[in-house]
């Protein structure tokens, strides 16, 4: 389970607009089922429960072994108070592309082979991390090595002990660019992994910074007595993805591709069987389909349906709504190279022009906050305090006059220079909200004097030319990796070649800030530096940021101690159970 | 009628080669790479460069190309999935039976409700019955398939009736365990409402067809002639009108092959039917070139196979018609 890698994949998919629901298979901030009767909020009526919200906050990252979470787990166990058997149906939009984690692409595979496969850690609600594959870790004086002292007693599936050597292996594997496994950059500071003895691994850094544990322990184990004389670029060929064996709480059992993939539970797993016997995600495509199985009890749980299901579903009894905070964000970026947007001030006019709370609750059904920042507001790093550009187009047309954009011709479009404020607002095909918002946002800009002409494409076309920096504004969306890094989207080094700084942005001060952030191993100093940066960004408004979504998690009743949490869904997983009178199947 | 066989199953071999080549280049055209899947801002275009090599599209173009032909017609290799990591062969030899079943399901279905609704409409034209039968396939004829199987999926399977499931080949929780007859059963319950709603649309369409050509066969000479002699108006019916005006029907049957192939695109996707259409949609949304090119290979295939079977079943049905 592990939510590092998970964030890369959720990325991938959100950019293809697979639809909205797709982009929050990160992680996410929830809600923890209220003891007794769910209640209801959130406009949410009828029959179905809702659970209340309990928020995690990310505690910045730490290096200690924080055992909370597997403790309670133990404990759990241990007690044995609940009824092993049942099985959970889970609807989900895609097929798995295939099972071997190093060459997995997709929210589908990485959901499953997390189920699998063991990490050397857990990552816990709060984002600390908690024993995995490794019960214990160390770091060096010098903070140039990180030693994983490992659990001896897990199986991979077939029988074999988990040794370091597996560990070193995956390593090994993991940064092979032969392998082009996608998060392979996140190995860049480990310079080596040396077996120590068959249960300690120690990691070697070039340097020190703050995410030294985490770049160590990202990435799934894989078992070296079965791949280990695999020539790395025949791994992705390898039959291995199709019938994989892992080390994790589930087992692998079956794959019909496109319909469904079943997996069974570990009876030797190390910590004790989960109580689940059986998980089948059943792949449906279609929304509206995916909402009717739910309701007629043909699939148990859907993550993040689109809000537009709820008056279809918020009336079963036989359902609880998980309400939890998706770690993407949705905003509208503006091309700076275009001369309409070159201005500060007219960017902040845009903003202010546009009425955030009226997107989200008009499509988003409320289930959404208007997002202040590029920083995600379930991260540590991420600065509460940044200033806002609340709705107000009168403040908006004044600033737009002082820029010298006015109607002079009577045609109700703000003009400069004989030239018309007038521009072409892209969004990716299949996201219907995008869809939707496009459009709001064109009446919204009408009203202070700025033409919008919508284009609604091809989701691998347009990410073309937005990297070609061939667009004059889109709406589009992240997710945030648990790594706060802003390098990538708005370092001045990006602003002129093909890249992720779509927008061209450049300012030598968030630069300076970034980059002495990035290399704070204080998460204090860190953290200081980071909001910073925000404020900078947000002053610019090179983007305007629009919302961070909610995201609702379907569940059947019938099963109990479901906790969903910021890290994923499954987090708890090992732990859900059904009472035998109420089981199905 | 075997050379004629021979000779257009030889004429297909180059119409496919160009399909090939045409799909092959056009696919390329189309603005994004197949690398775009990895849309993440935390990867190096270092590590682009690393997967857009292992896909081998590092190559010039032209390599490309030869390189696929070769792997193609001399090692029968379609190649790797880039999205799905298998072998593009598996998957649609994993796919296609099931496509074929819906599909072929759906045309029996076509055929024999289209046929029998167009023979009682003509029989009684101008009845009760008659009209019902016409608005009745107006109705479903113009209603588009997604809608249908929505309103299907409501009525049968859930909303108002729970008699079908909604979704899906078979149960995905007892399938295994189930005995061969209740497997058999299972799939049957399964098909019936992707196959009605693929099926019915096509069925509309062929029974006002076979109503109008019964119109018009019932009113020649030789029926008159039948009747003349005493026949039984089921026996005038059957043996002698039906006979004639069926064969222009004919050659529909061949020429809806391809039709409800394409038509399985939408129904698969909402009855999460795991077929060759939703392998086909995923692979054009994320350019994945060798499965793209595969599939459109079979769906050129079906097409030409279509029209072969409805020429060849015209000259079985038709004495006049020889093929030469």
């Amino acid at each position: 389970m592990n939510p590092f890698f998970r964030s890369l994949t959720v990325i991938v998919l959100f950019w293809l607009g697979m639809s909205l629901s797709l982009t929050s298979c990160g992680t996410k901030k929830t809600t923890t089922p209220a003891p007794g009767k769910p209640r209801k909020i959130l406009g949410l009526e009828g029959g179905a429960g809702l659970v209340n919200v309990s928020k995690h906050k990310d505690q910045g990252h730490s290096h200690k072994v924080v055992t909370t979470w597997t403790d309670k787990l133990k404990k759990f166990k241990e007690e044995k108070k609940y009824d092993e058997g049942g099985t959970l149906v889970v609807g989900i939009k895609g097929d798995a592309s295939t099972l071997l984690p190093v060459t997995a692409v997709g929210v589908t595979s990485q959901q499953v082979y997390s189920l699998l496969f063991l990490t050397l850690t857990t990552t816990n609600p709060d984002f600390s991390h908690g024993p995995g594959l490794a019960k214990s870790w160390e770091f060096s004086e010098d903070q140039l090595q990180i030693t994983f002292h490992l659990n001896d007693n897990v199986f991979w599936h077939d029988g074999v002990k988990t040794t370091a050597h597996d560990v070193k292996f995956s390593f090994e594997r993991q940064r092979d660019p032969k392998v082009a496994w996608s998060a392979i950059k996140w190995k860049d500071h480990i310079s080596k992994c040396e077996v120590i003895d068959d249960f300690t691994v120690k990691f070697y850094f070039t340097k020190k910074y703050p995410y030294q544990l985490m770049d160590a322990a990202v990435g799934a184990i894989m078992p070296k007595h079965i791949l280990g004389n695999v020539p790395p670029g025949e791994l992705k060929n390898h039959s291995f993805g199709q019938n994989p064996i892992g080390n994790g709480p589930f087992k692998f059992k079956l794959w019909k591709r496109n319909d469904r993939i079943e997996i069974v539970a570990n009876e030797k797993y190390h910590t004790g069987r989960p109580p689940l016997d059986r998980i089948i995600f059943r792949i449906i495509t279609d929304e509206d389909q995916l909402a009717h199985s739910l309701k007629i009890g043909e699939v148990d749980f859907v993550e993040a349906l689109a809000v537009s299901k709820i008056p279809r579903l918020n009336k079963e009894s036989s359902l609880v709504a998980h309400v939890v905070d998706s770690r993407s964000y949705t905003y509208l970026a503006w091309n700076l190279r275009n001369p309409l947007f070159t201005s500060k001030k007219v960017r902040h006019a845009l903003t202010m022009s546009i009425n955030r709370k009226e997107i989200i609750d008009s499509h988003l059904k409320g289930f959404g906050e208007i997002c202040k920042g590029p920083v995600s507001p379930i991260l540590a790093a991420s600065n509460p305090n940044l200033p806002e550009f609340p709705f107000d187009p009168q403040k908006a047309r004044d600033l737009f006059a002082a820029e010298g954009w006015r109607d002079t011709d009577g045609d109700k479009i703000l003009d400069k220079d004989g030239k018309k404020f007038s521009f072409v607002l892209k969004t990716n095909k299949g996201n219907s909200i995008r869809e939707k918002i496009v459009v709001q946002i064109q009446d919204m800009l009408k009203q202070v004097g700025v033409e919008v002409k919508t284009n609604i494409m091809d989701a691998p076309v347009m990410f073309a030319q937005l990297k070609k920096k061939e667009f004059e504004a889109v709406v589009v969306g992240w997710s945030v990796s648990l790594k706060t890094d802003m390098t990538t989207l708005w370092h001045s080094k990006q602003a002129n070649t093909e890249s992720f700084n779509f927008t061209s942005y450049s300012n030598p001060d968030f630069d300076k800030y970034n980059d002495t952030a990035v290399m704070e191993p204080d998460a204090l100093k860190a953290q200081e530096l980071w909001w910073k940066a925000q404020e900078v960004i947000v002053q610019d408004q090179p983007y305007t940021f629009l919302f961070v979504p909610k995201d609702i998690n379907w569940v059947h009743k019938r099963f109990q101690n479901v906790q969903m949490e910021t890290v994923g869904w499954h987090i708890n997983l090992e732990q859900w159970w059904v009472k035998k009178a109420d089981r199905k199947y | 009628m075997l050379s004629f066989i021979l000779r257009r199953l030889l004429i297909a071999i180059p119409i496919l080669f160009g399909l090939l080549t045409v799909n092959f280049f056009l696919i390329r055209l189309a603005p994004g790479d197949p690398a775009d899947l990895y849309i993440d801002k935390d990867m190096d275009a270092e590590v682009k460069a690393n997967i857009m090599k292992s896909m081998g599209l590092d190559q010039p173009v032209h390599i490309q190309y030869t390189r696929y032909l070769k792997n193609v017609f001399i090692d029968f290799d379609f190649g790797l999935s880039y999205t799905k990591k298998a072998p593009v062969k598996d998957l649609i030899l994993e796919a296609v039976p099931n496509t074929i079943q819906l599909s072929l399901l759906a045309l029996g279905i076509q055929i024999f409700l289209g046929i029998m609704i167009g023979i009682f409409s003509a029989a009684k034209q101008s009845t009760w019955i008659d009209g019902t039968a016409r608005v009745g396939s107006l109705f479903f004829y113009s209603m588009p398939s997604f809608y249908l199987a929505l309103v299907f999926i409501f009525i049968f399977a859930g909303g108002v009736f729970y008699i079908f499931p909604s979704s899906g080949m078979v149960n995905p929780v007892t399938y295994e365990s189930m005995s061969f007859g209740e497997k058999i059963w299972d799939r049957i319950v399964h098909i019936f409402l992707p196959a009605i709603t693929l099926g019915i649309g096509g069925a509309a369409g062929m029974s006002r067809y076979m109503r109008g050509e019964l119109l018009e066969v019932i009113r020649q000479d030789y029926i008159r002639t039948a009747r003349a002699k005493g026949l039984t108006e089921t026996a005038v019916l059957f043996k002698h009108a039906v006979k004639n005006a069926i064969i222009p029907i004919i050659t529909l049957i061949g020429l809806s092959l391809p039709v409800l192939f394409s038509g399985s695109v939408i129904i698969e996707s909402v009855f999460a039917w795991p077929g060759m259409g939703r392998l086909a949609v995923e692979a054009a949304f994320q350019r994945d070139y060798p499965m793209f090119l595969a599939i459109n290979l079979i769906f050129g295939t079906v097409v030409i196979m279509g029209s072969l079977i409805a020429d060849i079943l015209y000259a079985v049905a038709d004495p006049k018609v020889r093929l030469s």
